[in-house]
């Protein structure tokens, strides 16, 4: 169904959708916070892990509608992949992993270059799970702590083995314990407790922007409901703008996290250059 | 009935009192970027990347402050009437004390 190429073809259409999608009730989806993916979360098996605890009940469909469109998007975007790129798909592409790997890779140093896939990826995904909610009739599965929660641990535990694997056990070891070594029962606990408190941070810092900007949304939604009127417009423009702040400033800390284990290699780098 | 009045007071103001003292210390972050920007304007795409690290960690600070308010929520009574009834079941509990 091909609409034909009149003057203001593409400005009719985006308020279109903005006012027969955006404000239609099913989007607000008013009654219990469901989503269009209602009847997959309605299956007899994922009945039982519906959860209301920070309304949204249809989160595991949702996140795995993400990974879905992910899978889908790069295996096809990555299908015949040239040398010398000449179509836009792979160009693009180019520019936005080119960008991610610099920028990621500027952070790490020369010694943590090989470990620039573990930031971007969480990158990628949280980015992507964040624009969820912009979509009108969808909610963002970092709106809900049990998301945000297993992305932190997961950045924690990451982060850890990274630093096992460069490090060894014993160095590891020795960077809990501190500079004078007199101290170490001290430091010690104080270590794992800083540790922890950094996944913990890192998850409540995106569950909070994500479940406020949601929040938001649906509170002006629910406006503009009766009257057909897309009252929560205003509020995609921030929630674009805070979904890629939030994204961008987790797997920042999660490479700088990185660095502060990885702060011996440096040494040995420049004395092998001489 | 304190409770309940000390309990609205710590709803209220600890969301408020958090935002007073993070949006200084965001502001004094941005002028001390500008003022960065304004004398070597080559440097500000570094500046800019710093300044708004800077400002998303202060800004995590407050929203730890907006999750309590979101667990306290809760705890606040429905409507007048629930305010009333405690009061009165409050009221027989000491009388019966005494």
């Amino acid at each position: 169904m091909k609409i034909k190429k009149t003057r203001y073809r593409s400005l009719l259409l985006t308020v279109t959708f903005f006012f027969v999608v955006a404000a239609h009730p099913l989007s607000a989806a008013e009654d219990s916070h469901r989503t269009w993916l209602k009847p997959i979360s309605d299956l007899p098996l994922l009945k039982d892990l519906q959860s209301a605890t920070w309304h949204q009940p249809d989160l595991i469909p949702n996140t795995y509608f993400v990974v879905l469109i992910l899978i889908v998007l790069f295996s096809l975007a990555t299908r015949n992949l040239k040398r010398l790129p000449d179509s836009k798909g792979q160009t693009l592409l180019e520019l936005f992993t080119a960008s991610i790997i610099n920028f990621f890779g500027d952070i790490l140093g020369d010694h943590g270059k090989k470990y620039v896939w573990f930031p971007g990826s969480f990158f990628i995904f949280i980015l992507s799970l964040n624009y969820l909610g912009l979509i009108p009739g969808l909610q963002a599965p970092t709106a809900d702590l049990n998301t945000t929660l297993a992305l932190g641990v997961t950045a924690l535990i990451g982060v850890h083995i990274i630093a096992i694997k460069e490090n060894g056990v014993v160095g590891y070891l020795k960077h809990f314990i501190g500079d004078p070594w007199w101290l170490g029962p001290l430091m010690f606990p104080l270590h794992i407790v800083g540790e922890l408190a950094r996944a913990g941070s890192l998850a409540i810092r995106l569950f909070g922007n994500i479940y406020g900007e949601e929040t938001v949304i649906f509170q002006l939604t629910l406006l503009g409901l009766g009257i057909w009127f897309p009252t929560q417009f205003p509020m995609l423009f921030f929630g674009l703008f805070g979904g890629f702040l939030q994204a961008f400033v987790f797997s920042l800390l999660t490479s700088i996290y990185i660095v502060t284990f990885l702060e011996h290699g440096d040494e040995h780098g420049a004395e092998a250059h001489h | 009935m304190i409770y309940l009045a000390v309990l609205a007071f710590g709803v209220t103001l600890g969301l408020p009192i958090a935002v007073i003292f993070a949006s200084t210390a965001q502001g004094k972050a941005t002028s001390t970027a500008l003022e960065g920007i304004a004398r070597q304007p080559e440097a500000t795409s570094q500046i800019q990347t710093a300044m708004i690290i800077g400002l998303a960690l202060i800004e995590s600070l407050v929203i730890y402050s907006l999750l309590m308010f979101f667990l306290l929520m809760g705890k606040l009574p429905d409507s007048v009437s629930d305010v009333e009834k405690l009061i009165k079941a409050e009221a027989t509990v000491q009388t019966h004390e005494n």
